[in-house]
């Protein structure tokens, strides 16, 4: 059994009348990648600000490494990396100087080495002399990746790191964390992005500042219960006004030629369905279900529960 | 055959020594949702500002509803919708006082019943009395669409509209647009949400401001055909990555969770000369397996193909 890193039971943060946290459980150990996906207002970054101790809360305990937060906070604030949505670095110090700044104010010895090793793993080893100013957006982050990693924390939180960063330097930064995990740390990453629930061990859903979901990607997938399909047919929307009136279907969606929908039955009870309609020209396929339908599927659940 | 009711001809933008918009060209037909794939800075935006005739191409031209963008400012402005990605509502004033405000300066004839209209196409029955302030996310977004379709425009440039909204009412509005289409209208969508471009019938996908391809999104993955899409669980992920992205055969690789996703060029035989080159390199492969090519696999195979050419 590896140990606890982080360990949060019962959360809940409120502005005025707003549980921005209602009642959060999670739990991380040591070299586990968890990935926190919700919409905007879902309650992420506040997640992120109450394990480091900078929002107050209303009820609900917070342990890092076994410390409370924020009481204890002090004593493992050396082992906590935050990379903020907005973070900040020092547009005229170079890629370097900011690199040294942070090492600095986290009074870390030595850091020579760790700080040539980041700078090899994020690519940025060629910029290191270049001002933070004139480094494109995936770079600067890189850049403040490093800043946040150059005090060595066991507990990573990333706060959106790659919304709106182009998919070609989202996937460089995500692979930079694999390295970071293989050395045991542990990395608790928010995104708005469904697709992005794929990339972690462990998947949690939050919604309206609920966990609705915590499982590995895979286990989620498979908690479909239903048949995802895709119907084409020129004929769509005639196909769509008759399939509105039938039972045993849901998320009907008509998408220019396309009609998607869950089916309780498969593909061929559909295309029977059809075809005793008197429609011929259609193809029906069965479709893999996506993280997106999980979300839909348990966001549904708690609205009706 | 249907018209070309947005045409762009090699446009081009450029800030300085920046170019934006690098002589981008393409049409889109009457009725059609068509989308702009690309990440944050590609110039999504600058394209649809020029389209709209805010801003002026440095070269190249643009037509939208038969006239140019450029020398007929005010004529385009007048047959468009625009929503932006900070949608533009008055927080102190009601859903219906917003949309009359909208209606108003487009000169709309018969507001009255267009204003009962447009509610109606956005779904805000029952909510015309709420300020725009108290609204949900949600409805706040259906409200700004209904404020850019309130003097029935023919082209409607959406502008990243979904960004931030949850799956659900993402789903929702897309409905939305594709109601607004079946009633004629042509649309554009930008997004950076490469699951949500699979909805456009026809894509462009951008990067750094040039049209990278332009096709349906299942001829886009097709792109990909020659490419194997490879599940690798190996042990360490860090190093077989390395070796990963060092080989020939290999386009691209990413760790999604414990496994790798890796392309690979030249058949199964090349997928034979990848597995052994990890084994010789210490690198444990636990299992490999075929995966399914997404959107974004594309997009990433595209932008090296671009790189290299």
């Amino acid at each position: 059994m590896k140990g606890s890193v982080l360990s949060i039971e019962g959360l809940t943060v409120a502005f005025g009348d707003f549980l921005a946290l209602d009642g959060v459980n999670l739990q991380a150990s040591e070299g586990e990648f968890v990935i926190i996906v919700g919409p905007d207002g879902a309650g992420k970054s506040t997640l992120m600000q109450a394990i480091c101790g900078l929002v107050k809360k209303r009820g609900g305990v917070v342990r890092v490494l076994e410390n409370e937060i924020p009481k204890d906070f002090s004593k493992v604030k050396q082992h906590i990396g935050l990379l903020p949505q907005k973070f900040s670095l020092y547009q005229d110090l170079s890629v370097e100087e900011n690199i040294r700044f942070f090492a600095r104010a986290f009074r870390v010895q030595n850091y020579e080495r760790e700080m040539n090793e980041l700078l090899e793993a994020t690519g940025l080893a060629p910029f290191k002399k270049r001002l933070a100013q004139d480094l494109s957006g995936g770079m600067k982050q890189k850049l403040a990746l490093c800043c946040t990693l150059i005090h060595k924390p066991k507990l990573l939180l990333l706060d959106e790191p790659t919304a709106g960063v182009d998919p070609v330097s989202r996937r460089e930064f995500l692979d930079i964390l694999v390295g970071l995990l293989e050395g045991g740390m542990t990395i608790l990453m928010s995104t708005p992005y469904m697709d992005e629930a794929m990339r972690g061990q462990r998947t949690v859903f939050l919604h309206n500042g609920k966990v609705i979901a915590d499982a590995p990607p895979q286990a989620l997938l498979s908690s479909v219960q239903a048949i995802p399909i895709e119907i084409m047919s020129p004929d769509a929307h005639n196909i769509y006004e008759f399939l509105s009136s039938q039972k045993g279907l849901r998320h009907l969606r008509l998408v220019g030629n396309r009609i998607l929908l869950w089916s309780d039955a498969g593909n061929d009870a559909l295309e029977n369905l059809l075809a005793s309609a008197g429609f011929s020209s259609f193809s029906c396929r069965q479709t893999a279900p996506t993280i997106e339908d999980v979300f839909i599927q348990l966001s549904k659940e708690m609205g009706n529960g | 055959m249907a018209e070309a009711v947005i045409e762009a001809k090699e446009l081009s933008k450029r800030f300085g020594d920046f170019v934006a918009v690098d002589r981008v060209s393409f049409q889109v037909m009457a009725g059609e949702v068509f989308g702009f794939l690309g990440p944050n800075g590609a110039g999504k935006t600058t394209t649809i500002r020029m389209l709209c005739g805010l801003m002026k191409p440095s070269s190249g031209s643009a037509r939208v509803a038969s006239h140019d963008c450029a020398k007929e400012s005010e004529k385009v402005k007048k047959r468009i919708g625009y929503m932006s990605q900070k949608f533009t509502l008055y927080p102190d004033l009601t859903v219906r006082e917003n949309l009359e405000f909208y209606g108003s300066i487009y000169g709309v004839k018969n507001l009255k019943a267009r204003l009962h209209e447009v509610i109606g196409i956005v779904w805000l029955q029952g909510l015309e009395n709420k300020l725009a302030k108290d609204l949900a996310v949600g409805h706040r977004q259906r409200l700004a669409l209904g404020c850019a379709i309130v003097h029935n425009p023919p082209v409607l440039f959406l502008d990243e509209p979904t960004s931030g909204v949850d799956p659900e009412k993402r789903r929702k509005f897309w409905e939305l647009i594709y109601e607004l289409k079946s009633q004629g209208t042509t649309i554009l969508v930008t997004t950076h949400y490469m699951d949500e471009a699979e909805y456009c019938e026809r894509l462009a996908l951008i990067g750094s401001g040039r049209i990278l391809a332009c096709d349906t999104p299942a001829a886009i993955k097709k792109a990909l055909w020659s490419v194997q899409v490879v599940e690798l669980v190996c042990e360490p992920q860090i190093g077989a990555l390395k070796v990963l992205k060092s080989h020939r055969a290999c386009l691209f690789a990413s760790a999604f969770g414990k496994a790798i996703h890796a392309g690979i060029v030249g058949g199964d035989e090349a997928v034979r000369s990848v597995y052994e080159t990890l084994l010789s390199n210490g690198v444990v492969v636990h299992s490999t397996s075929k995966a399914e090519p997404s959107l974004e696999d594309a997009f990433i195979y595209l932008v090296q193909q671009g790189k290299s050419s």
